[in-house]
């Protein structure tokens, strides 16, 4: 094994947020899938439970979490003093440029890809949108189903959110689009988890582990210079040729 | 005849009615107490509701347009097993024109109707769905229906479209909709107060009557183009078997022993928590019941487009168009476990692909260089 340097590449801050996340849309997944078919039931009619009223109380918590924790993460990648990484996640021209080359490597299409130290064009350019753009749908969609007073203080009257309605062609259409989330959220799940595995165990850089840790064994050569800024990482171009 | 010194005429007309068909008086107030109630009015208001209606006895002139319809809504207002103010209304306005009762016929109905368009300051209320792209499909007298409906509510005081149909469209439009089937609102350009149902409920038509009588405007509109004090809560919310709904208790099938309950009707399809209508608290039949109350789910008959959106009705989640498939029609469900089937199942030959291509072991492919 060539020389490889631990580097701290993920802030604990964007750790804890991720796994709020994942913990967050887990737990909407399920009660949103129960409240769409209820597929268990507790108590009796003497003893009833409001199974129903906790599990949407519970939908309802876990997306104010979501809103607030996914606005905290936005605003970091801009504004953080440890670590403002827009430029790093999400599409860019110098991602979307690398993608054909990334995508035929998978496609097995050609044998050799890049090191990517960070998130490689793939997720950069189809995955992190897909994420916003679920995020968007789901906060929207569900804003306009909710139709209450929300945390907050915000109340999402029809005056506020009909418009989801008429963008999606009706009450009853936007809750089957609210509904689809959760097949998108399993999707994605799969890829990303698949697409982790795949380059921990291919870049064997501890990608996966890094998820907790934070540190990832990134090759010497492919490590910002010590002591430099953020921006002067090395040019790839300067370094032709395969690694061997 | 019943008549007493120093009654007009008019009132005299109304308390006709009223003992014709053995209300008291005091009947005929606790009905006018309904309708405020709907209407959202206090108990004070009773006097002036009843006055309004029998100043109404001026009898405003209505002329009924029945296009593409079952006639039910007519039905719907003019059931005459039971004296309501459903039936009293409809002896105060004074109805020029209606196809399924008017005692007219031929160029007689014809002239009805021209006179009272002609002398204006009529109330239209509109019968089902205007056919747009088949016009010849609704025809009277010669003339298509967006015609008639054009011309007849250009020199009207206000128009009403009763039903779904008439609101927006109804059965008949349901995709791909051949006669072109739309609502009144979508073929005129003056305001149009939307009653949806199908049939649409008396009290909310009479409710709507009363206050258009009561204020000479229309009542307060929703974006769907439906009188808020009726359409603004949904069936859900008051629906008496809510607190099934809500400790977790549904039918699980027909004929279980869950309906026997009357437990919440949710996984059986009810369209109650997506459905605006005031069903559970004006009832139907006389007060007798309602849909839910039959047990069977709401199918959502008040909101535009339910024959298309909320069909199947026995589904928590109606069917979906499959894309690429014109017509063909599936659960929500069937399509996601297919795709996240489809997702894992290319994931497991990709990743037996990459194992055999030996692309899990260390790796010597890195090209170029890093460049993030
Ligand atoms: S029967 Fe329908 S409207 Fe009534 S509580 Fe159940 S889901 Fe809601
Ligand atoms: S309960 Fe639902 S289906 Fe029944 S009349 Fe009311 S809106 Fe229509």
């Amino acid at each position: 094994m060539e020389d490889r340097v631990n580097i701290k590449q993920r802030h604990w801050v964007y750790l804890l947020l991720h796994w709020t996340i994942v913990c967050v849309i887990s737990i909407l997944a399920f009660t949103g899938l129960f409240i769409h078919r209820p597929f268990f039931s507790l108590g009796t009619s003497q003893d009833p439970v409001l199974l129903m009223s906790w599990i949407r109380w519970t939908h309802f918590i876990c997306a104010a979490v979501l809103i607030e924790t996914v606005a905290i993460r936005l605003e970091l990648s801009f504004f953080s003093h440890f670590d403002a990484d827009w430029r790093d996640v999400g599409p860019s021209r110098k991602n979307f440029k690398a993608l054909p080359e990334a995508i035929s490597y998978y496609l097995f299409a050609r044998n050799d890809h890049r090191y990517w130290r960070k998130l490689n064009p793939v997720m950069n350019t189809i995955l992190i949108p897909i994420a916003l753009l679920f995020y968007l749908m789901a906060i929207l969609t569900g804003f306009a189903l909710f139709q209450g007073t929300f945390f907050w203080g915000l109340t999402t009257t029809n005056q506020l959110f009909g418009w989801v309605f008429n963008v999606f062609g009706g009450e009853q259409t936007t809750r089957t689009w609210h509904y689809y989330l959760v097949w998108v959220f399993a999707i994605y799940v799969a890829f990303h988890v698949y697409f982790s595995i795949l380059r921990s165990s291919r870049d064997r850089d501890n990608t996966f582990g890094s998820m907790l840790t934070g540190w990832r064994l990134v090759p010497r050569k492919y490590a910002p210079i010590r002591g430099g800024s953020g921006k002067k990482k090395r040019k790839a171009g300067k370094r032709p040729g395969k690694m061997r | 005849m019943y008549q007493t010194a120093g009654v007009s005429l008019e009132e005299a007309l109304i308390e006709e009615s009223i003992m014709h068909y053995d209300v008291s008086r005091r009947d005929f107030l606790k009905l006018c107490g309904g309708t405020a109630a709907m209407l959202g009015l206090s108990q004070a208001w009773i006097p002036q509701i009843a006055s309004a209606l029998e100043q109404a006895a001026k009898r405003p002139p209505v002329i009924w347009l029945s296009f593409q319809s079952c006639s039910g809504c007519f039905e719907s207002l003019a059931k005459a097993d039971y004296p309501d103010v459903a039936t009293i209304v409809l002896d105060i306005i004074s109805l020029n024109y209606q196809e399924v009762i008017m005692a007219a016929a031929g160029t007689q109905s014809e002239k009805n109707l021209d006179d009272t368009v002609a002398a204006g300051g009529y109330i239209t209320i509109v019968e089902g769905a205007i056919a747009t792209g088949i016009p010849e499909a609704m025809m009277v007298g010669g003339k298509t229906s967006e015609e008639i409906v054009g011309e007849v509510t250009a020199n009207g005081a206000a128009t009403i479209a009763v039903g779904t149909c008439a609101a927006y469209g109804g059965v008949q439009a349901m995709n791909p909709n051949p006669t072109g089937a739309k609502g009144v609102s979508d073929v005129i350009s003056t305001p149009v107060i939307n009653i949806p149902g199908c049939p649409s409920n008396p009290d909310t038509m009479v409710s709507t009557i009363t206050y258009y009588l009561l204020y000479k405007e229309a009542p307060k509109l929703d974006s769907k183009g439906r009188p808020k004090f009726a359409f603004s809560q949904k069936v859900h919310d008051n629906c008496d078997r809510r607190a099934h709904f809500d400790s977790g208790e549904y039918v699980e099938e027909f004929g279980g022993e869950e309906e026997a309950k009357n437990y919440c009707l949710y996984k059986m399809g009810c369209k109650g928590p997506e459905t605006h209508s005031p069903c559970p608290l004006t009832l139907w039949n006389s007060k007798q019941n309602w849909c839910i109350g039959s047990g069977n789910g709401c199918i959502g008959c008040m909101e535009p487009d339910f024959w298309d959106e909320f069909a199947g009705f026995y589904d928590t989640l109606p069917n979906v168009p499959v894309p690429g498939f014109i017509g063909v029609k599936t659960s929500t469900d069937y399509i996601g476990s297919t795709l996240v089937t489809a997702t894992m199942t290319g994931i497991g030959i990709h990743a037996i692909a990459t194992a055999a291509k030996g692309r899990f072991k260390e790796n010597d492919d890195i090209s170029e260089g890093s460049d993030d």
